[in-house]
């Protein structure tokens, strides 16, 4: 085939409806010269032109399941020719290994409800001799209970989120000799969702830990955290800060009770 | 060339265009591929639902042409024409390659023939864009005849070879040719007139 005889056929070609010994005959005419005739602009026209006939059709918006389904599909895969990110590799046990985090911090949970359970009936029984009514007796434990309910939500989102297709998790590595904090976010881009999971976060006093979201170079304040008596804590990221351009990190300092708009002292940080 | 045709390039001001997303799918970056999925994915899953006749089908044509797009982001080759272009070529060739394995080309031409192009109705995700991208694709092919425009939904929807198409119509097959050419060259020509082309 020369460029004249492609030329005859780039209209069929571009249409996809030429018989497929004449199909592959063109893809080898292409590929096989490094000097064309006008071959690829006359493929060029001919595909803009057939493209046409697809936009004559009234677009019909996908179902929203449709997106997961790719997310699903592409987690964790590269695009060809793309070297695999290393962290790519760790992902599953990372995964795994917030899993079981996550599992110890709700059998923590479970006992330290117990305990609080515990002590809220001997509060109760303290209670009892104080108030007047059992009214505001009922009140009084709607609102403790309530307060441990409220409690464990996060926990309970953040597990749910580690099982939804397309959720990284990333470790926030100590950055300094301290290595008695850890820290990792369970992070869904498609859904702007991600929860900070840490443990020996325990501040000192006057001081708070503080979360950053990195992002073109530049830390953004994205609230301080609070853990727990242990240090241990599960917390939201605003997923406003998480909208839009991926961050390229994500940080955690301490700073003075309150929280700083300047991070002073990193003490765990990871890469995006 | 301009962006496609198309008042994609209207709907392009303030955006990354299609070929930058392109660039950054092929660095892995999924933010991209969303943008891509945002912008595209409604003129795919049109294109699958018109040659597959099935609204299912066609959402898992859209599935595979995205996650085709992923994976192969970086052999795409502007020479084939614009990111749109290829990407809705995708599209259309999946779902051929789907209603072969059906084997139901013949329902598929019975389709074609009774459902003439541009007449879709309207949809939510109309906006100015849209209506103009629309116009200019309407006016190009009001400049075929009938039988033109039948040709080319046969080839196109219908994945008939010109060899088919000419058994189907009883015609010869040359004639077939030529006036598939000729359909395509007016079909350019029209955009051209239109400054959709530059």
């Amino acid at each position: 085939m020369n460029c004249t005889d492609f030329k005859e056929q780039v209209s069929a070609f571009a249409l996809g409806a030429l018989e497929s010994h004449e199909h592959d005959a063109c893809e080898r005419h292409l590929a096989d010269r490094a000097v064309h005739d006008g071959c690829w602009e006359a493929l060029h026209q001919a595909r803009t032109a057939t493209t046409v006939l697809a936009l004559a059709e009234a677009p019909v918006a996908p179902a929203p399941q449709t997106w997961d389904a790719i997310s699903a599909r592409i987690s964790g895969v590269t695009p060809i020719g793309q070297p695999r990110r290393s962290s790519a590799t760790f992902v599953p046990w990372l995964v795994a290994a917030a899993a079981v985090l996550i599992a110890v911090w709700f059998a923590r949970d479970r006992d330290r409800m117990a305990d609080e359970r515990s002590a809220a009936h001997k509060e109760v029984g303290t209670l009892t001799s104080r108030v007047d009514t059992e009214a505001q007796l009922r009140v009084r434990c709607t609102t403790e209970l309530e307060s441990l309910k409220s409690d464990l939500a996060p926990r309970r989102e953040a597990l749910s989120l580690l099982q939804v297709p397309g959720t990284r998790v990333i470790a926030l590595a100590p950055t300094g000799k301290d290595v008695t904090s850890s820290a990792n976010v369970v992070w869904h881009s498609a859904s702007a969702r991600a929860f900070v999971l840490g443990t020996g976060l325990r501040a000192p006093t006057g001081k708070d830990y503080e979360l950053w979201i990195i992002r073109g170079g530049k830390p953004i304040p994205a609230g301080v955290l609070r853990a727990d008596e242990s240090g241990a804590l599960v917390a939201t990221i605003d997923p406003a800060l998480l909208r839009g351009t991926a961050p390229e990190a994500i940080a955690i300092s301490l700073e003075v009770a309150g929280g700083t708009q300047v991070p002073t002292a990193v003490m765990n940080a990871g890469k995006i | 060339m301009l962006s496609l045709i198309l008042s994609f390039a209207a709907s392009l001001v303030g955006r990354r265009d299609e070929h930058s997303l392109v660039r950054a799918i092929a660095d892995g970056d999924k933010e991209a591929l969303r943008a891509l999925y945002d912008r595209l994915s409604a003129r795919a899953l049109a294109v699958a639902t018109r040659v597959l006749g099935s609204r299912t089908d066609a959402e898992e044509v859209v599935q595979d042409v995205f996650v085709e797009v992923w994976h192969h982001a970086k052999t795409y080759d502007t020479r084939l024409g614009s990111a749109p272009t290829w990407i809705l070529s995708i599209a259309r060739n999946r779902s051929i390659d789907r209603l072969r394995a059906r084997a139901s080309r013949a329902r598929t031409v019975e389709r074609v023939r009774h459902e003439p192009l541009s007449q879709a109705p309207s949809t939510p995700l109309d906006d100015s864009v849209e209506k103009e991208t629309r116009e200019v694709v309407r006016r190009a092919l009001s400049t075929l005849t009938d039988d033109q425009r039948q040709l080319l939904e046969l080839a196109y929807f219908g994945g008939l070879s010109q060899s088919e198409i000419a058994a189907q119509l009883d015609e010869p097959l040359g004639t077939v040719k030529s006036r598939v050419r000729a359909a395509l060259a007016r079909l350019h020509g029209a955009l051209d007139e239109e400054g959709a082309l530059s």
